[in-house]
């Protein structure tokens, strides 16, 4: 497996990868990245066979450098919702947001977002972004890594393909998206 | 905000807290496209100008509109959340309050008065009301078991029901009070109007949450964030979710 696959985490890939105790395999085989913001949305996952919540070692990741942190400035983050309507803006979870800003502002090329979440699928397709992403299913594979239990549907490539043809849709009906400053002009002198 | 009662203390932040849920309650609705261009009736000019039959006949208008039903307070609740997208939140914490965001309200005692007229007359529509006690008169004398039962199957308290019965002409308000005092008649009481669950998250709040996620509408984060729990605390709930959608596309073949 080339070393080269970056691959920019959400916090639901990190609490599944930390759930289906991959993480150390993966990160032997793909760079993984984190936006500051995932380092506090997954901090601890529970363990499904004790039930007991376990901490995610995120932070000693960090320090030993085997995980990588990035931060968006906040120039980048107005930039990216800029692009979008209110409405979808707030369908987005911070960490996430904060790696479509990162990517939408070149910071990090060659890097693949990994997500779980619909928006920010789609948020990808809107912004011209589709191939700047990956699903889990596609990451374990391209780390040929196999679970021995199924991933749940929305990790899963297709629900991926699904979001993203969804989101190239919105991209060019306009929908979620912001509109343009003549249109807000036209709209207030109406 | 306007209150009907204000709590003692914590009233900016319990106002915050309901204005915030408003705001993610809208937002859900948004994600979901079940905002619905219906509105309530307004009342345009003072109440307090307006006498007891002006809000019985208002009353007896708004159940017609609302199509309420032969009970309507079983029905009130969810009709104004799917009909009108009115959002109510039940705190069991603010017991006895009651707050709106919108309409200038001012909550005085001639209002009150008012509003209990309105509240019986279109919770206990008179012809529905009649009809049932006829049909359980006799003699001219109606048991106490009757009255609990009705009041219970009218979901009203025994104090609305028996009051109701005083503005039909059933009682005279003297017995009316007789019958309150006998603690014995109480104490059947069933319809305290305090919800079982502790939850404050409407039960359409979740619902069209469950429908975003499911639809991928929605951050599995934003989920969380939006119920005031953590990402790994939802994971669980969130399997169950997805677990039940998958076998809800299953078809039935029928005869």
């Amino acid at each position: 497996v080339p070393q080269t696959l970056c691959a920019l985490l959400d916090a639901n890939i990190i609490i599944e990868i930390y759930t289906h105790k991959c993480r150390e395999l993966l990160q032997s085989r793909v760079t993984l990245v984190i936006p500051s913001i995932v380092r506090t949305e997954a901090r601890l996952i529970v363990d499904e066979e004790t039930n007991t919540r376990r901490q995610i070692v995120l932070d000693d990741a960090l320090l030993k450098g085997s995980i990588k942190e990035v931060a968006a400035t906040t120039g980048q983050m107005q930039a990216l919702y800029a692009r979008f309507d209110r409405v979808f803006v707030e369908r987005m979870q911070a960490g996430e947001a904060e790696a479509l800003a990162l990517l939408l502002a070149s910071a990090l090329p060659d890097h693949l977002l990994g997500t779980a979440d619909g928006p920010a699928i789609r948020a990808l397709s809107m912004l011209d972004m589709r191939d700047s992403g990956i699903s889990l299913e596609k990451l374990l594979n391209t780390a040929s890594i196999a679970l021995p239990r199924p991933l749940r549907r929305r990790f899963t490539e297709a629900f991926f393909r699904e979001q993203a043809e969804r989101g190239s849709t919105d991209r060019i009906t306009g929908t979620g998206l912001a509109k343009p400053a003549s249109q807000k002009r036209k709209r207030g002198k109406k | 905000v306007a209150w009907r009662n204000k709590p003692e203390q914590g009233t900016e932040s319990e106002q915050a807290r309901f204005l915030e849920l408003c705001r993610r309650y809208h937002l859900i609705e948004s994600w979901v496209g079940e905002i619905q261009d219906e509105s309530l009736p307004i009342i345009r000019r003072q109440p307090l100008s307006h006498s007891f039959e002006w809000a019985q006949a208002l009353a007896e208008r708004t159940f017609k509109q609302l199509n309420l039903g032969d009970y309507p307070a079983l029905s009130l609740e969810k009709t104004l959340e799917e009909e009108y997208s009115v959002k109510i939140f039940h705190w069991p914490e603010l017991k006895g309050s009651a707050a709106s965001e919108s309409g200038l309200c001012i909550w005085e005692e001639r209002i009150e008065k008012l509003a209990d007229v309105f509240a019986s007359a279109m919770l206990l529509p008179a012809d529905l009301v009649k009809k049932e006690i006829d049909q359980r008169v006799r003699a001219h004398v109606i048991t106490w078991r009757d009255l609990a039962e009705l009041a219970e199957t009218f979901a009203v308290s025994k104090q609305a029901f028996v009051w109701r019965l005083v503005t039909l002409k059933y009682l005279t308000q003297i017995n009316a009070q007789k019958l309150l005092n006998e603690s014995a008649f109480l104490q059947t009481e069933h319809n305290t109007g305090i919800r079982k669950d502790a939850s404050i998250f409407p039960e359409r709040y979740l619902r069209l949450l469950k429908t975003a996620y499911l639809r991928g509408e929605v951050a599995t984060g934003r989920v969380a964030e939006m119920l005031n729990r953590t990402l790994p605390e939802m994971r669980r709930e969130l399997i169950q979710w997805e677990e039940e959608e998958a076998g809800a596309t299953n078809l039935v073949r029928l005869a």
